[in-house]
């Protein structure tokens, strides 16, 4: 399941939701709102996005994830709209008889979502600016 | 009158030489040519200062090395002072010889310049242009202060500014996917089109709005982004903006059709 949401994320819902018996791992990575940004003071992050694109690269992404990895589930939700300071913006969820899989398929998924997802967060600085930002070149490569 | 063509040299965003660039099998040096042709006989190409090798037409060599666009300029007022220069850049593919004909009808020889403002970006167009004498003392003086901009140049003179026959007459070409677009109207003529656009984050910042209604004869997608890239002053360029079309990511060169949607989205940036 991917989706997109205004509202807070319930963490322990989509964990318990994700649960399988044959499962012996689970990963859950979450993406959290920074207080700086190439050495300036953020104080809160705004997140905008192509609805309908960003709705349908998302399911592409989580078809192609449990098409590539032995895992047993998938669960991958973004927030948008403005979010504050330690807030959770991004979450996925894996779940796999071993761990392997599922490190590698949480991995996957939230490169290519990064990378592949209209999604743009703008943010509001200390001194009152306000900028969009451009992707992180420290991310690394991203998977297509 | 006499005309000076500029060929530019190996296009670093094209990938070679845009004279050499044919569209409908004729190249932009030998269109030029042709619509330059019946205007005047004096005609020379603009060359670098140590080029070599035959060209088929006199060539005026810069005076010195990589003095950008205003020094094939130089080299022409340094040949002869005394003539009006039509000058001309081989990478304006849709420039027509009417256009050619309204610069020469309209010239005020009591003007420095009889040149079109680009309907696209309202500016001034250097490289398309009437020069009189008057401008070759500014442009000495330009040149010694080492500005090298053909744009202020032109800017700073007195002008007579004219609108071309057309909205995208003045287009460049810059990109290889500029050439699928160029080969699209060459071989199927312009078509007005109606779309909606919509910009997303920096683009609709820059853009001042999230969408717009409009008209255009571009025949891709790459040529409608290189209108509004100029109309709103865009600071990114076609590598790093994302098309999509009915809410599917497209590729630059495919083709527009009336009533369709078009997203122009900058770098994906969420996490």
């Amino acid at each position: 399941m991917f989706s997109i949401q205004k509202t807070p994320l319930d963490l322990a819902a989509l964990r318990s939701d994700i649960q399988d018996p044959t499962c012996g791992a689970l990963v859950v990575f979450e993406g959290l709102v920074r207080n700086h940004h190439e050495g300036r003071d953020v104080t809160q992050l705004h997140y905008a996005h192509h609805p309908v694109l960003a709705q349908k690269e998302g399911e592409r992404i989580l078809a192609e994830t449990m098409a590539k990895f032995a895992i047993t589930k998938s669960v991958a939700i973004h927030r948008v709209g403005t979010l504050a300071i330690g807030e959770c913006a991004v979450v996925t969820l894996t779940t796999s008889p071993h761990r392997e899989a599922a490190f590698e398929a949480n991995r996957f998924l939230i490169d290519s979502i990064k990378a592949r997802v209209p999604i743009w967060k703008q943010e509001t600085y200390s001194t009152g600016e306000v900028e969009w930002t451009s992707p992180c070149p420290n991310c690394g490569p991203v998977p297509h | 009158m006499k005309a000076l063509i500029l060929t530019g040299g190996k296009s670093s965003r094209m990938g070679q030489d845009k004279a050499s660039l044919k569209i409908g099998g004729v190249t932009q040096l030998d269109r030029i040519l042709s619509i330059v042709r019946p205007l005047t006989d004096v005609i020379f190409l603009s060359v670098a200062h140590d080029h070599t090798g035959d060209a088929h037409l006199p060539t005026l060599p810069d005076l010195e090395p990589g003095p950008g666009p205003l020094g094939g300029l130089q080299a022409a007022f340094d040949h002869d002072p005394d003539s009006l220069w039509l000058v001309i850049a081989c990478d304006l593919p849709l420039i027509q010889q009417a256009d050619l004909q309204i610069l020469v009808d309209h010239h005020e020889i009591s003007k420095d310049a009889t040149c079109f403002l680009n309907p696209l970006d309202n500016h001034p167009e250097p490289l398309c242009a009437l020069y009189s004498p008057s401008a070759a003392v500014k442009l000495t003086a330009v040149l010694e202060k080492n500005q090298r901009c053909a744009r202020r140049f032109l800017a700073s003179l007195d002008r007579n500014d004219l609108a071309p026959s057309d909205s995208r007459a003045l287009l460049n070409l810059n990109r290889p996917e500029h050439l699928v677009e160029l080969e699209h109207l060459h071989q199927n003529g312009a078509t007005e089109k109606e779309v909606t656009v919509e910009y997303f984050a920096k683009l609709s910042q820059e853009a001042a709005t999230d969408s717009e209604v409009l008209r255009t004869s571009a025949a891709t997608l790459a040529g409608l982004w290189e209108e509004l890239r100029l109309k709103h002053h865009f600071s990114l360029d076609l590598p790093h903006v994302k098309p999509a079309v009915d809410n599917e990511f497209s590729d630059w060169t495919d083709l527009l059709s009336s009533g369709q949607t078009i997203a122009f989205m900058p770098p994906f940036a969420g996490g």
